[in-house]
């Protein structure tokens, strides 16, 4: 049972914001179709012909990495630590810039020819480490999309004040149809055409709806607002009411991971024209892997104080407990913004949402298909495959993530903030990943056996999801349990490679 | 208290100008590297295509 329905809950969307958001949704899917006329080979496919410039490429990057779902799930720790969730959003810049300035990782990967990072696996380890490393990738990176269509569609609901559940479900499948059309057709070409006409009505929306709450609130009163309500632990991580060392210890390997890591983010190196494009890229997506977090976090601490300040509201948001809770918490930043916000600018962030909504899944849908096909499928049948067939398959696989998104979403009942479920999920992939890719990259004594091992050890992250806790009475906190399975992957890795001999397809 | 504060309201500040001013750039300039990338993939099928 919904724990809001007993309340009156108004927003100030109306008919000029229906239409821009309709506008919007049009010059999005016709943008997409117009891309496919440049498709003609696999490279065109996957990686654009490897031909973006560095200014598309920081469009294209924070268009994919600032999804409708990561504004939820940081809205949701803004609202729940206060400014403390700031130092999120901090590493993850840090870490991007170090990945930037430095090139570590993505220079050499971009160097290695690579398309995808499986197909760099191959290159170091041999053909059998591509396809384990590709299956647990696309397992990892689908687990960690299941919950987008279920985020974006509370946002949805709050916002436009669609309270029936079937026409809600109605929407979002065709948003996602709209989706998997143009970029199924269009492939990579599709994906950057179609991100940078997103990047630039988000980037406008989150802008403007930052300021606007700024004028209509007071950044004083906010600060005020969230001392009042969560004290010292609402602005200093390591405070014992707050998140704890342990966690930001786990958000520095995150902030890693996304930038460096990430397939999404690996396929930008992947497809940039030169080594030094792939470091310009990288800086100046720093201050998108920045922005991506804070914004949502302003507007999920904005929500906190002025759901806070309503005595009709304060119980039923600040004080949420049970199976329901966490939910609760998503859905406050887009219900205080559906008040806040007037009618015309709420439109305007409305489409920015569904820009940042779509240009994720259209990088997503099509990452894990090209992984499923490239590294997994065309190395099991012995590379026959012809270029139509990869393509064809590539298709196929996106509209089986597609059905997936849409069961997976309304099946999993969150037992966690749900960035947490996102770095749980993707653990499975980039503990194993972390050792086997930079120790690849940077250490000659990397081996086959160290790297299985360190695959198998990811999968112990998985221990950390709510559900899971509760069925085997686990009590570790789930970033323990991440940063041991990392822990454990690096070890065996080490161990795995030191007491193996080089075998044949092994470089090193 | 004081540090974190300051801390947070500077990250906050810097981050959004910085952002309008990537914003900008990035509209402006990313328009003309889409303009760039179309033109290359075509040359490039011209050149393959059988003749």
């Amino acid at each position: 049972m919904d724990p809001l329905a007993h309340l009156n809950l108004s927003t100030n969307f109306g008919a000029v914001d229906w239409v821009i958001v309709i506008l919007f949704l049009v010059a999005s899917t016709v943008a997409g179709l117009y891309a496919q006329r440049f498709i003609r080979t696999m490279s065109d496919y996957v990686v654009a012909d490897r031909a973006v410039q560095a200014y598309l490429g920081v469009a294209t990057i924070i268009a994919t990495e600032m999804g409708l779902v990561t504004v939820m799930y940081s809205a949701q720790k803004g609202f729940t630590l206060g400014f403390a969730a700031f130092h999120i959003a901090l590493i993850a810049c840090i870490m991007a810039l170090i990945v930037g300035r430095t090139g570590f990782i993505v220079v050499p990967l971009r160097r290695s020819g690579a398309m995808t990072i499986p197909e760099y696996y191959e290159q170091r380890y041999g053909r059998g480490v591509r396809v384990l490393g590709g299956l647990i990738l696309a397992f990892s990176g689908i687990l960690n999309m299941g919950m987008f269509l279920k985020a974006d569609s509370l946002f949805v609901t709050a916002v436009m004040g669609i309270a029936d559940p079937t026409a809600l479900k109605l929407a979002m499948t065709i948003m996602l149809a709209l989706v998997l059309l143009y970029t199924c057709l269009g492939g990579m070409m599709a994906v950057l055409v179609t991100d940078y006409l997103q990047f630039v009505v988000m980037g406008f929306s989150l802008v403007v709806v930052s300021v606007f709450l700024m004028l209509r609130l007071g950044w004083g009163d906010v600060v005020s607002g969230v001392e009042n309500l969560l004290g010292p632990a609402g602005f200093n991580p390591l405070h014992e009411g707050s998140v704890g060392p342990t966690y930001v210890l786990w958000m520095c390997v995150l902030g890693l991971v996304s930038c460096g890591l990430w397939q999404t983010s690996a396929l930008r190196a992947s497809a940039a024209a030169d080594e030094e494009v792939v470091k310009k890229t990288f800086s100046w997506g720093a201050v998108g892997f920045l922005i991506r977090f804070l914004v949502p976090y302003f507007w999920g601490l904005c929500a906190l104080v002025y759901l806070g300040s309503q005595p009709a509201l304060r119980d039923a948001f600040l004080h949420a407990t049970g199976p329901g809770a966490q939910e609760v918490s998503l859905r406050a930043m887009p219900i205080a913004l559906a008040q806040l916000v007037p009618a015309g600018l709420i439109g305007i962030l409305t489409a920015g949402m569904l820009a940042a909504a779509m240009s994720t899944y259209n990088t997503y849908l099509h990452a894990w298909s090209a992984v499923l096909t490239q590294d997994v499928l065309a190395p099991l049948l012995g590379d026959k495959l012809t270029e139509r067939g990869r393509i064809r398959f590539t298709q196929a696989f996106m509209v089986a993530q597609g059905i997936f998104l849409l069961v997976w979403g309304l099946w999993y009942q969150l037992g966690e903030d749900l960035w947490d479920y996102m770095a749980l999920t993707g653990a499975v992939y980039f503990c194993g990943a972390i050792a086997t890719l930079v120790g690849g990259l940077y250490w000659r004594g990397a081996r086959k056996a160290g790297a299985y091992g360190s695959f198998a050890c990811g999968f112990l992250a998985l221990l950390g999801l709510g559900p899971v806790k509760d069925r085997l009475g686990i009590t570790w906190s789930g970033e323990a349990i991440g940063l041991f399975a990392l822990g454990m992957a690096i070890v065996v890795f080490v161990v795995g490679s030191v007491l193996t001999p080089r075998q044949p397809g092994e470089e090193g | 208290m004081g540090f974190w504060k300051l801390l947070w309201t500077i990250t906050w500040f810097g981050g959004l100008v910085v952002f309008t001013y990537l914003w900008v750039q990035v509209t402006r300039f990313g328009w003309r590297d889409l303009r760039v990338l179309f033109r290359t993939v075509e040359a490039d099928a011209v050149e393959e295509r059988p003749r």
